[in-house]
């Protein structure tokens, strides 16, 4: 018995020297970090640090969750986290951390590869966390102000990258491990969700305001909401939304499909010089909403408006293609990746010229929309 | 095969009984009544509980008779009745060489008499309420039947108390209680073999089971561990319990206790053997299962679709009972990441300005949550709401307002504390299991957590009661013998007993099985 004690004490002492992640650490003793905005100060080109933390002597049961934000400065990112305890009773704690801002100056000029490396290689953060990039001044503006529904704006801004593109399909959640997958991954540049501030009750709120278009690891411009759902329809990207459009000949629209699924599919043809990207989206739709009495039993007009939205999709997303051909030259379709995966050998000879052929790329898009429920009431 | 622990006995003790022991084995009676009543008195020395009486025969003086017996333990009007009214009046015998046989054929009234020469036989008779019949000129005794004490009524036993089903409980008569199972089970399959248990106390037990069911195997077995018992007293069954088992040292039970004659006959017709003891209205039944922690009478009883829900909520129940003190220090001192953001937020927040941190917290609100529930169940009943009053709010309310301890841990403790009372047959286990995986948690966190939960569950898989795994998660396992274990089947569908159990699988011809496909 007592042999049998002592063997299974050694085997204890002995784990103390082989686990990895065994260091006590209270909850009370961190300071639990809800986002983090990073800026690039363009004089002396130091990392700013903006973190949304919790504070605990101001949360109160009635008042909900509180924040404050802590701000430091470092050469490196890592070197303004650490900068920060300089001011802090305990250290920041990431494992909580659900965005990370940066700021539109960082996003331009810094090196976006070099900014997530750290919360890639630190033990605390999550790979999930959620990467916008600010449309104010620095990032600590978007974090700084309270969320309409949520005091942490962190997790707003969370909540609203969730469901948005189930439910608008303007902006697309890229977690962490998805950024640098995709900054790895040949023929194929990101898109990152912007935010912006904007008035809401006389109250400063955030919004999600479309993409912004990064080539190689800086930013170089933004797509608006209506073009970022159209990028989402080419790259198979959109699971909601409306799509608005007139029944009849005026201008103003006053029909309303919601989106229900939607399919992309493309694919490529290539000869003689000639590179060709097909794109097939085919979306199930229920028509929500319509101004004109007309006749929904009528087939032949639903069949109609059907045209007409299928003649929308394909023109917006097909201009949504040749304005990034024209004015960003970033593949952000993935198009050049699309080959890579079929073709490496054509990919191979493609690769140094990319930047060349991209934008000559003839892209064209096949749209079918099926309305599948007209939630029709009567005729009247 | 068995771990059996190897005793280590006291020599001394054991010379003292030997002697004595001894002495018994060897005197036998003489023909003279007064030197045997002598060394009767002789061995009864110092006992004022022993009556001696002295008796003449009317119609013929030369008829001399002693009777000897212990006061209290015999009924004087069967005494007066049925044994010296009897040997006073009766002209039937003469002083010949048959008189003893004369005197148990035509004159007492006993029904149970025995001749006896040995003294060992007569100090155990009259010690458990016969009277001893000595006649002048016989070397030898008779032995009658005068048993006489009050035993409590057959009442519903306090800690097995259940909503509906059979009422009735053991008391502490051997034979009442194996009344009530031999009424039940109205077959000459049920077997009770007597033997004799503890050097002072002489205590007798039964050994009680259905010949055509059991397994033969487990029956040897039984006997002969019970043959290595050599100990002063048993007093309670749980000494048999804890010198007969497999594993000495584990804290989980070998045995099933039971109280209930309808669970004994339950286990009975399983192939389970009972040990009733004389002198407590414990009775064991083995071999015990790990399935039978969770399992209650009552689930036979009611519908079981409810007792099936139930039968899972009390496994839940278990886990939870030992894991949720070890997993919420883990997840709060060492993995935190585990912890849904707002959760965290709110943790955090009942944590703040509490002084001690969240391990020392748990072992401390565990001992006073221990404390609380021992002075429950050790306290006479009318100050037992004042205190647990008192417990809730000073631990309660009291504690958090004063920031002693965070809400949370409230939280936990009361889970804890709930879901053990879903297991009442494992106490004792699961309050050491759930200390020794807080001290893994506390040292090596969700790491050493899931490592003490293994170590936990290869200690159970290992354990065996008279033989047979207790928890069998082999290959071999069939879907009948699932059928009453985490659910209860309906009865018409538990067709077969356990394999491991029994020689006869059959419970049920499958075509009587009642009126389904």
């Amino acid at each position: 018995m007592i042999k049998k004690i002592a063997c299974v004490g050694m085997a204890m002492l002995l784990l103390l020297s082989l686990t990895g992640c065994w260091s006590y650490h209270g909850l009370n003793d961190m300071t639990i970090v809800t986002g983090v905005g990073l800026d690039l100060d363009p004089s002396t080109k130091e990392y700013l640090l903006t973190a949304e933390v919790v504070d605990s002597t101001a949360s109160t049961k009635e008042a909900g969750t509180k924040t404050k934000i802590v701000e430091s400065r470092g050469k490196t990112v890592m070197d303004a986290v650490r900068n920060a305890k300089k001011r802090l009773i305990s250290k920041l704690y990431w494992g909580n951390n659900e965005v990370l801002v940066l700021g539109s100056e960082l996003a331009k000029n810094g090196n976006l590869g070099n900014v997530i490396d750290w919360l890639l290689t630190d033990a605390e953060c999550r790979e999930t966390v959620g990467i916008v990039v600010s449309q104010e001044k620095t990032a600590k503006d978007i974090l700084s102000i309270d969320g309409l529904d949520n005091s942490v704006v962190a997790f707003e801004i969370k909540k609203i990258l969730e469901a948005d593109q189930n439910d608008v399909g303007t902006v697309e959640k890229v977690p962490l491990f998805r950024v640098f997958s995709i900054l790895e991954s040949p023929g194929r540049s990101i898109v990152l969700p912007a935010f912006h501030n904007t008035k809401n009750d006389d109250k400063k709120a955030v919004e999600a305001n479309g993409e912004a278009v990064f080539k190689d690891n800086k930013m170089i411009g933004y797509l608006s909401p209506e073009e970022s759902k159209y990028y989402l329809f080419a790259v198979d990207g959109i699971h909601g939304g409306i799509l608005t459009l007139s029944s009849t000949e005026e201008e103003v629209p006053d029909v309303s499909l919601e989106i229900s699924k939607s399919t992309t599919k493309s694919s490529y043809s290539y000869s003689e010089g000639n590179l060709k990207v097909t794109i097939q989206i085919n979306t199930d739709v229920y028509m929500d909403e319509l101004k004109a009495h007309s006749d929904l039993l009528d087939e032949s007009k639903i069949k109609e408006i059907e045209k007409k939205a299928q003649a929308i999709v394909e023109e917006r997303t097909k201009g949504v293609i040749q304005k990034v051909q024209t004015e960003y030259h970033s593949d952000i379709f993935g198009f050049g990746n699309m080959i890579y995966k079929k073709d490496p050998k054509l990919w191979k000879g493609m690769e140094p010229q990319w930047d060349i052929l991209f934008p000559s790329i003839q892209a064209e898009v096949q749209s079918k929309v099926n309305i599948v429920n007209t939630s029709f009431l009567k005729h009247t | 095969m068995f771990h059996f622990p190897v005793r280590r006995k006291k020599e001394i003790v054991n010379e003292q009984v030997e002697h004595l022991n001894k002495e018994l084995d060897e005197n036998s009676l003489s023909r003279s009544m007064k030197s045997n009543v002598e060394t009767i008195k002789k061995l009864f020395s110092d006992v004022d509980t022993l009556i001696i009486r002295y008796i003449q025969n009317n119609h013929n003086r030369d008829l001399k008779f002693c009777i000897a017996y212990c006061d209290g333990v015999v009924s004087s009007a069967i005494i007066n009745e049925n044994i010296i009214k009897p040997l006073m009046l009766s002209d039937a015998v003469q002083p010949d060489e048959f008189l003893i046989d004369h005197l148990i054929e035509n004159v007492v009234l006993i029904s149970e008499t025995q001749k006896t020469k040995h003294l060992k036989d007569i100090v155990e008779s009259i010690t458990y309420g016969d009277t001893i019949l000595f006649v002048e000129g016989a070397d030898e005794a008779v032995i009658l039947n005068s048993k006489g004490f009050q035993t409590r009524s057959m009442d519903e036993p306090e800690n097995e108390k259940i909503l509906s089903g059979p009422r009735e409980g053991f008391n502490e008569s051997l034979l009442q209680n194996l009344s009530l199972i031999r009424r039940k089970v109205r077959t000459n399959e049920l077997k009770m073999k007597f033997i004799t248990l503890g050097r002072m106390t002489r205590t007798k037990a039964c050994i009680c089971y259905i010949d055509k069911i059991i397994n033969k195997k487990l029956l040897k077995e039984l006997y002969r561990r019970l043959d290595l018992i050599d100990i002063d007293a048993v007093l309670d069954t749980n000494y048999i319990t804890e010198l007969t088992r497999d594993s000495a040292w584990s804290p989980f039970r070998a045995t099933g206790y039971t109280e209930r004659p309808d669970v004994v006959i339950g286990k009975l017709l399983e192939g389970r053997i009972a040990v009733f003891l004389d002198g407590t209205p414990v009775v064991l039944t083995v071999p015990y299962l790990f399935i039978e922690n969770f399992q209650s009478s009552e689930d036979y009883y009611l519908s079981f679709y409810y007792t099936s829900l139930a039968r899972f909520l009390r496994i839940v129940g278990f886990f939870l009972t030992i894991a949720v003190p070890a997993l919420y220090v883990a997840i709060v001192a060492f993995q935190q990441q585990m912890l849904p953001t707002q959760l965290l937020i709110s943790i955090a927040g009942a944590r703040r300005s509490v002084p001690l941190p969240a391990a020392p917290e748990a072992f401390i609100m565990l001992a006073v949550f221990d404390v609380l529930r021992e002075t429950g169940i050790r306290m006479p009943s009318n100050i037992g709401q004042p205190l647990s009053i008192v417990g809730a709010l000073v631990i309660g309310q009291a504690a958090v307002d004063a920031k002693l301890v965070a809400a949370p841990m409230i939280i936990v403790v009361a889970i804890t504390g709930i879901t053990s009372l879903l297991v009442p047959k494992m106490n004792a286990p699961v309050t050491y299991v759930r200390v020794f995986l807080l001290i893994m948690a506390t040292a090596f966190g969700l790491f050493g957590f899931v490592l003490g939960l293994s170590g936990v569950f290869i200690h159970i898989l290992n354990l065996h009661s008279f033989g047979i795994p207790q928890l069998s998660l082999s290959g071999s396992l069939q879907f009948q013998e699932i059928k009453d274990t985490f659910i209860r089947a309906p009865w018409w569908d538990m067709i077969t007993r356990t394999k491991s159990m029994t020689s006869n699988l059959v419970r049920m011809k499958s075509n009587h099985g009642g009126n389904h496909d």
